[in-house]
């Protein structure tokens, strides 16, 4: 009965396991991608997981009816990715495969693996004792994401309960990965432990880590991918929310993710097609698990745009959308079906009327509010690592080359229009506008901050020279 | 960075990973401090999950019951309370107030374990650390 479980809990990761591979197969793939493959298709798994139970739940099926439905679903996706896997389609060699890993150690690149191993290590005691201090999370947890989890583990034909307008105070309306997730594994193990939730806010804080080395180590240098790390893990309220079992971490994740993954597609290193799909997988994954994650849909959309309206291409902008809503659709599915037939309307927006935002978006003095709230964030942000990261990258300097424009403009633009949408929201908010800045602009910060250091890390010249490692990277053709 | 020589790009990496070192010990220093000297703190919502949780599933409670804490005075632990019941509770609905056929009453700092006084209610079930169930009496 054990065995048979874990074959049901795990089936999800296993069909995420195969997209994965299938979007990333290549005749020579290297350590770094298949690392990131791993990485990828745990935090996929992970939303595939939420997904499938929140629909098991809404339908109120008995659990063996969630642990069979799962293992066929899942098998039925899996086969139908292997069966793909076992067509060539139009596989296009890339003219930048990484090289073989036989990386040789010099004292620069051994000194950066030293340093990283020891920052590691102390945000991992850090992050331990973090969770071991709050069992049960912050009190944001509590109130939103684990309480929901527990109405939906617990609930039966009730767990629409925390839906009542009785309940506002906990945020009905937020998207149900981390719920869901927590829930379901709660529903698989037959207990509530507080080691779950603890556990997924660990996963996904190391992941973002991992994400960073494994993309900039095959992207740029391994030695950048440490760096950009070790700035990731200077950033104190970046271990303080993943311990507090908060969303915006696993967010940050899956924004993150689909960056990489459009990365890798602008530098043509994959069967571009097959990443699209991937990245549209990811960006409904980070709709699914924030509302944030609606903006940074839109945020895509732009950047996107003006990426093709750059390279004056739009005609493969059109067809890049068609491969990104296939694996776009099937989860934001899911989320609408969720904010149609259950959500209550958002807080946000629900004030938002002409007549209520008009005067709000003339008034100067919340641009001013808003405008100094934001530098105090940036300047003042994990005990002014963006302080040391500003002074890093003004001696680093820029080197920037063909392949890196695209990202550069992507991601560029994804980046300025999600912090222009957060601080449109915060003009035209309800609420009163000191308490909502106080209540979330970090965590805003915090969802970005990985992207950031991907985008920097890949753009900026290495610390040390290329001849201090000889690591899987691009090959200048 | 082409231009700085190895031993400063090795100076600027040992401040880089010193500042990142710092940033974490701070963090376990102050959560050392933390589980040495406020112990408590860290049980604070795991006993209210224990004691309220004796509550769950208890007939004839379901659907929107009220809730009464001992902080009526403070709205910001008044709320505090409440949400870590509802988080006890769930898929319980509560509701601050007595306006409710059924009425929790978690009066656990009071000296007397009482809090909630109405006398269209009466004592339904009591429980340890003040925590009671009312119930409103039929008219």
């Amino acid at each position: 009965m054990i065995i048979f479980d874990a074959i049901c809990v795990s089936m999800p990761y296993v069909a995420a396991f195969a997209i994965a591979y299938w979007a990333f197969q290549s005749p020579k793939r290297g350590v770094y991608l298949d690392s990131l493959l791993v990485v990828l298709g745990l935090g996929i798994g992970t939303g595939m997981g939420s997904c499938s139970f929140f629909l098991w739940r809404s339908l109120h099926y008995p659990t063996e009816g969630l642990k069979l439905g799962e293992v066929l679903f899942f098998f039925l996706c899996t086969a139908v990715f292997v069966v793909l896997m076992r067509h060539k389609l139009s596989q296009r060699i890339p003219n930048g495969l990484p090289a073989q890993d036989g990386t040789i150690v010099r004292p620069a690149s051994a000194l950066l693996c030293l340093g990283f191993l020891v920052v590691l290590i102390s945000a991992l005691v850090g992050f331990v004792l973090l969770s071991y201090n709050r069992p049960h999370g912050s009190s944001d947890a509590y109130v939103i994401w684990n309480l929901h989890a527990r109405f939906l583990s617990r609930g039966g034909a009730d767990w629409k309960n925390y839906l009542s307008p009785l309940l506002l105070w906990t945020h009905p309306d937020y998207p149900l990965l981390v719920p869901a997730t927590i829930a379901r594994f709660w529903t698989y193990l037959g207990t509530e432990t507080v080691l779950v939730p603890g556990l997924l806010g660990g996963f996904f804080t190391f992941a973002t880590v991992a994400l960073l080395i494994f993309s900039l180590s095959f992207l740029q240098l391994r030695n950048q991918g440490f760096l950009a790390a070790i700035f990731l893990l200077a950033s104190s309220p970046f271990i303080n929310l993943g311990a507090y079992q908060m969303a915006d971490v696993p967010i940050g994740f899956f924004i993150l993710s689909t960056t990489i993954i459009l990365t890798l597609k602008d530098y043509g290193a994959l069967q571009n097609n097959r990443l699209t799909v991937l990245a549209g997988i990811t960006c409904a994954l980070a709709a699914w698990t924030k509302n944030e994650g609606l903006l940074f849909v839109l945020a895509v959309v732009i950047s996107r745009i003006t990426l093709y309206l750059t390279k004056r291409d739009i005609r493969h902008y059109f067809r890049e959308t068609l491969f990104f809503s296939f694996g776009f659709i099937p989860i934001i599915a899911v989320l609408l079906f969720f904010k149609i037939k259950y959500s209550p309307p958002n807080d946000l927006m629900t004030a938002q009327t002409l007549s209520f935002a008009v005067p709000k978006l003339l008034d100067i003095s919340r641009y001013v509010l808003v405008g100094r709230w934001f530098l105090r964030e940036i300047t003042h942000f994990g005990n002014g690592v963006t302080v040391v990261f500003f002074v890093y990258l003004v001696l680093a300097g820029v080197e920037l080359d063909e392949r890196k424009i695209q990202p550069l403009i992507s991601t560029g633009v994804l980046l300025v229009t999600m912090l222009c949408g957060h601080f449109f929201i915060y003009i035209v908010s309800p609420f009163d506008l000191n308490w909502h800045l106080s209540s979330s602009s970090q965590r805003l910060l915090i969802q970005l901050w990985p992207t950031l250091l991907f985008l920097a890390f890949l753009i900026t010249r290495p610390l040390f020279d290329r001849e201090s490692e000889r690591g899987a990277r691009f090959l200048s053709t | 960075m082409a231009r700085l020589t190895l031993r400063i790009k090795i100076v600027v990496f040992c401040l880089i990973g010193l500042f990142a070192l710092y940033s974490n010990l701070r963090i376990i220093n102050k959560e050392a401090d933390r589980l040495r000297f406020h112990p408590e703190e860290r049980m604070q919502e795991e006993t209210k999950d224990q004691s309220l949780g004796k509550l769950r599933g208890l007939a004839p409670l379901n659907g929107v019951v009220g809730y009464v804490s001992e902080q009526q005075s403070d709205m910001v632990q008044e709320n505090y309370d409440l949400f870590l019941a509802e988080y006890a509770l769930c898929p319980l609905i509560l509701v601050k107030g007595a306006k409710r056929p059924f009425v929790i009453a978690d009066c656990g700092r009071s000296a007397d374990g009482i809090c909630f006084f109405d006398t269209d209610y009466a004592v339904f079930k009591s429980f340890d650390h003040g925590l009671r169930i009312y119930r409103q009496k039929q008219k």
